[in-house]
């Protein structure tokens, strides 16, 4: 992707975000911040509103660790949506090849049998002893594919593979 | 059986987890609805709804037409879409607001289902199974149809997050202090207790990228539920299933933290308040043994 259109994305996320004014009710609020002192979603924010610029935002996988519960989002008196923020900068994150491979083959795997966890023997096993029906072969997944393609995605996960094997 | 009249019918979208994973939530599910005179029609072509937090932040536009996709096979049926799931819940709500609040966005997203000749008008509603049993069957409805009320039951509550917020879209309950799944443990004759952690995130989401995250809020969560009390405790996500009950367990073996607290899904105790068989393997799948909570109601 182009660094002008990364410079756009970024530049849309500071004009949302730059009213925080620090408060930290986001980080009382958080269950993240909670249990592993490393992860302060208000020292993340600060962070990347102050101190990053692409190409290299080098923000590590503490974003990733947003569990989007919504929680900050609910209490936050500038009503900046912490939680969608962190959507975005992980999406910028995504753009930088700065993506945990867990998320990664997690998407690849809805795009290749239209869901997020797999079909198994035990799957099978199991709803047949539950008098559940069988699971029909999944046929929303060729027009699934065909709008990972529409909508860019597919070309985004491409090119990170792209880059990752000539880097 | 015939279906007794009540007129709900919904299109049925139980989610990737409940399908893959934990299809006894299904069954519970399939079995309670259909005693209440709710009919379910099954939605074959449907794929991942899609997950909240993946697609999302890779790319938003995807996120968007996947989920209309979904709702489009609802709408051409006809009907509201139904899910247990707090996840699908959750994208699907929101992503319906978008289309119905956002002119703009309803056109964007549609041209691209133009691609696989589909279209999505915003003309249904998103229910979750706990909401459509509070809201369009209700509390008095399902008072009637008890045969097995759950006296002398103690249940720890948890919403789950993406059933409250964000509370602007979802407008469900209050995002802090919500009663309406309380309300529905009381209604089986059960008595719901409060605990300090009750609002907290079940940690779920985490267990892709940070494990040890995801189990230090689930120590937090149970050891807080611990001190309630309870018989068990209840969840509408299948998620949080696997969070609070095989986490649970796996908190158990590894660790020796001896919690011991069953774990089900709300529509699994509604079929046991209901005396609705559920056959004898449905509750050995639960990991943490649900047995003595089960004989208890079934006894009374």
């Amino acid at each position: 992707m182009e660094q002008g259109e990364k410079l756009r994305k970024l530049k849309e996320i500071k004009r949302k975000a730059l009213i925080c004014f620090q408060c930290g009710v986001c980080v009382g609020s958080c269950p993240v911040a909670f249990v592993n002192e490393k992860y302060n979603p208000r020292r993340i924010l600060r962070n990347f509103l102050f101190n990053q610029s692409p190409p290299q935002l080098n923000l590590s996988n503490l974003p990733w660790l947003c569990l989007h519960c919504y929680a900050c989002l609910e209490r936050c008196p500038q009503n900046i949506g912490l939680s969608e923020v962190m959507f975005k900068i992980q999406h910028l994150q995504f753009l930088n090849g700065e993506i945990p491979s867990s998320f990664l083959n997690a998407v690849k795997q809805i795009i290749k049998t239209g869901r997020v966890s797999p079909v198994t023997p035990i799957t099978e096993r199991r709803r047949e002893q539950l008098n559940l029906p069988k699971i029909e072969t999944e046929t929303g997944v060729e027009e699934l594919k065909k709008i990972i393609k529409e909508t860019g995605l597919k070309k985004l996960l491409f090119s990170q593979e792209e880059e990752k094997r000539s880097g | 059986m015939a279906e007794r009249e009540t007129g709900h019918k919904y299109a049925f979208f139980p989610g990737c987890l409940v399908t893959t994973r934990l299809p006894y939530i299904e069954a519970a599910v399939r079995k309670s609805m259909r005693r209440l005179g709710a009919e379910l029609v099954d939605m074959p072509e449907t794929t991942c709804c899609p997950e909240p937090t993946l697609t999302k932040a890779l790319n938003q536009k995807t996120w968007l037409a996947i989920a209309a996709r979904n709702l489009s096979i609802a709408e051409e049926i006809g009907l509201d879409i139904l899910t247990p799931c707090n996840g699908c819940y959750g994208t699907f709500k929101t992503v319906n607001y978008i289309i119905k609040t956002n002119e703009k966005e309803r056109v964007k997203i549609n041209d691209t289902l133009k691609k696989v000749n589909r279209e999505y008008k915003g003309k249904i509603q998103v229910k979750h199974v706990v909401e459509a049993l509070y809201k369009d069957i209700g509390k008095e409805r399902i008072k009637k149809e008890i045969q097995k009320p759950l006296k002398n039951i103690k249940i720890a509550v948890h919403y789950g997050c993406h059933l409250l917020r964000p509370s602007e879209i979802i407008q469900l309950d209050d995002p802090e202090q919500p009663t309406f799944l309380d309300e529905l443990v009381e209604v089986l004759g059960a008595k719901s207790v409060d605990y300090e952690r009750k609002m907290m995130c079940c940690g779920g989401e985490d267990l892709k990228i940070h494990p040890q995250t995801a189990y230090s809020i689930l120590k937090e969560k149970l050891s807080s539920i611990k001190e309630a009390d309870p018989d068990c405790i209840v969840v509408t996500c299948p998620l949080c299933m696997i969070q609070l009950d095989e986490n649970q367990a796996l908190l158990q073996r590894r660790h020796r933290q001896n919690f011991n607290i069953p774990v089900f899904y709300y529509s699994e105790l509604l079929c046991l308040a209901l005396n609705i068989n559920l056959g004898d393997q449905h509750f050995k799948l639960h990991r943490i043994k649900a047995d003595e909570v089960v004989k208890k109601i079934v006894k009374s």
